[in-house]
């Protein structure tokens, strides 16, 4: 074995343990453990990534403590776990660098290290969900991800903040519960859990055509379960208020990086257990279809409606997961390549839509209604002009990664019946335009001249700036890489496999 | 013959059985208390069916004795066991979240219904927003 290989076991390993060690040291030390955990993951991280996203190069597997399956546990990794074992820690980290001055100002300034006790454990699940080889490995640090993410919503100790945590909790137990039913039943039928034994498994069981029914359902049972975890619409209630409610870094590592967990998971389960050509027998894709297309609509039509700046961000998450999942429900291949593409892109956008939202909203007194915020982004031009970068990348504008995301989008439809194809174009062009009205509103609001105190500019972070510059490079990284971007997605997929 | 089937595979059917009124406890149920019993309704459920799945009639606990003289097939298969055991610990720390959530909740809002809590929080969201303007 190389040594090379013990990256992974050792990121979500070392994560664990800075839980345990952040929450005992005083704030100063927890925040320097904090980020530099999160900057040693994304250093290793990007060594897997030049290593495995090379040309021809294959994945691998790693036995913990040498002991095969199922007495032992499998964790594996390809090039596109190595890409999101960069994406994950990279976007946390930029969000508590940004979102720093609000944890350790005020009554919350005594609770960073347990904020970042959590941060932690929530990245290990992350780093958990991307590597795992195994289903039940999966569903335990599903639950510590939905735990950690939870805990991050009520941090902030208010009422609002509160309810929409034991909201977020509920809905999510429900989709926990039919996840891990799913998967029992997957371990009744085939007696595995470990991905590769599940696919061969499952791949005769379906030749026989005897358990079609019993696929059927325990498909939908997982889609079910991991889609009312991600948000995607019709099961998206709890999620505008939960990512509007906590701390500005939760708000923006939960809509950015804890919903990718669980559609990484679904991708998973799809293209390394079930394979496409069951779920296609299930017909679940048309119903991935219908959803997805609702949510783009839904998503922003309840953006456009809201009065409140963060919430329009909030809203603005429900129809792009619809788009991840679009992407998803168009298959194999094309579909799925334009589905991670997305989950890239949203991942950098919403961070730096929260994050500078957040430097806009305190230049406009702290207020969230649209009429205050008027003008904040001439106080803060950098800040303004990092949003509207954020801003333009969902909207899908030249130079941007969202350009590429809805190309890939629409190129995909167009392979499919022309039925499907006609839909999906006009549903993207719909929820485009949908798109460009809320967040041009937003930037003519906040470019707008202010009512007053408009000369008045704000202090700026150089720390939370270069972070969500940091994000902005990724967003244009994301246009003008895009070729070598989806090689490395297209070899990470093709690994799967 | 679909009786005979639910007989032979009755502890399977209870499961499921209980698993739906797990789940529509904790989805449609208002009272806080009662979503998180339904959540362990639920939770039990699985554990009930991996439990079976295990058991094998006339098979001992996988655990050798002194002299070392049981072979592997006279015992039950151990690894639904081991999941049952790793899903408990998961259940009781999310059980644990919940009432640490619940009793704030109460303290906060003086109800266990989760709709007048959410209906109370947007109240006070609103009260501090117009305070601070």
């Amino acid at each position: 074995m190389l040594w090379w290989q013990n990256i992974p076991f050792f990121s979500i390993i070392l994560c664990l343990l800075s839980a345990a060690v952040c929450s005992v040291l005083p704030p100063r030390g927890a925040r320097a453990w904090g980020r530099g955990v999160l900057g040693l993951c994304l250093a290793g991280g990007a060594l897997l990534l030049a290593i495995l996203g090379q040309p021809g190069s294959a994945s691998f597997t790693f036995m913990m403590g040498h002991f095969p399956a199922p007495w032992g546990n499998e964790i594996r990794a390809g090039a596109l776990e190595a890409l999101l074992a960069c994406l994950f820690p990279g976007v946390m980290l930029c969000a508590l660098l940004s979102g720093a001055p609000a944890l350790s100002s005020g009554r919350q300034a005594s609770r960073e290290p347990q904020y970042l006790s959590l941060c932690m454990l929530l990245m290990a699940a992350l780093l958990s969900q991307a590597y795992s080889n195994d289903l039940f490995t999966c569903y335990v640090f599903l639950e510590i991800m939905t735990l950690s993410a939870g805990a991050l919503i009520v941090f902030q100790n208010s009422s609002q903040a509160l309810a929409a945590g034991m909201r977020y909790m509920v809905l999510n137990l429900v989709g926990s519960g039919l996840f891990l039913l799913g998967v029992v039943l997957l371990y009744y039928l085939t007696g595995h859990l470990l991905m590769e034994n599940l696919f061969v498994s499952l791949q005769a069981l379906a030749a026989t055509g005897e358990y079609h029914r019993s696929l059927t359902i325990i498909i939908a049972l997982i889609t079910v379960g991991l889609s009312i975890k991600s948000a995607l619409f019709p099961f998206h209630s709890w999620a505008p208020d939960a990512y509007s409610s906590g701390v500005p870094s939760s708000n923006a590592i939960l809509s950015s990086l804890v919903s990718k967990g669980y559609i990484l998971l679904l991708l998973k389960v799809y293209a390394r257990v079930f394979g496409w050509d069951l779920v296609l027998l299930s017909h679940v894709d048309h119903l991935l279809l219908v959803f997805a297309w609702a949510g783009m609509i839904f998503g922003s039509l309840a953006a456009i409606r809201t009065s409140r700046f963060t919430r329009m961000i909030a809203w603005s998450s429900v129809a792009q997961i619809g788009y991840i999942f679009l992407g998803i429900g168009l298959g194999a291949g094309g579909g799925y390549q334009a589905a991670v593409y997305h989950l890239l892109v949203h991942s950098c956008s919403k961070a730096l839509l929260f994050l500078s939202g957040e430097e806009l909203r305190r230049a406009a007194g702290g207020s969230d209604t649209f009429a205050d915020l008027a003008g904040a982004a001439r106080k803060h031009p950098v800040y303004g002009a990092l949003w509207t970068v954020g801003a333009f990348s969902l909207v899908g504008l030249p130079f941007t990664g969202g350009l590429i995301s809805k190309l890939l989008l629409g190129g995909e439809a167009l392979r499919h019946s022309p039925p499907v194809a006609l839909i999906t174009l006009a549903v993207l062009a719909l929820s485009t335009l949908l798109n460009v009205l809320y967040f041009l509103r937003t930037m003519l609001i906040l470019w707008s001249p202010g009512q007053e105190g408009s000369s008045k500019r704000g202090t700026l972070s150089p720390l939370g700036l270069g972070a969500c510059g940091l994000l902005a490079a990724g967003i244009l990284a994301s246009f003008f890489l895009a070729q070598p971007l989806l090689e490395v997605i297209t070899l990470g997929l093709s690994q799967f496999s | 013959m679909n009786l005979q089937i639910l007989l032979e595979n009755r502890v399977e059917a209870a499961a499921i059985i209980l698993f739906g009124i797990g789940l529509t406890t904790l989805l449609l149920n208002r009272n806080l208390i009662k979503k998180i019993i339904g959540f362990s309704f639920m939770d039990s459920a699985i554990f009930l069916f991996l439990a079976s799945e295990g058991y094998i009639a006339g098979h001992t606990a996988p655990i050798q004795d002194a002299a070392g003289s049981l072979s592997a097939a006279s015992f039950i298969n151990p690894i639904p066991a081991g999941l049952v055991l790793t899903g408990i610990v998961v259940s009781v720390s999310v059980t644990a979240v919940m009432l640490s959530l619940t009793v704030r909740l109460y303290q906060r809002f003086h109800t266990l219904n989760l709709d007048e809590i959410v209906q109370l929080a947007r109240e006070a969201n609103e009260e501090e927003e117009e305070a601070n303007d």
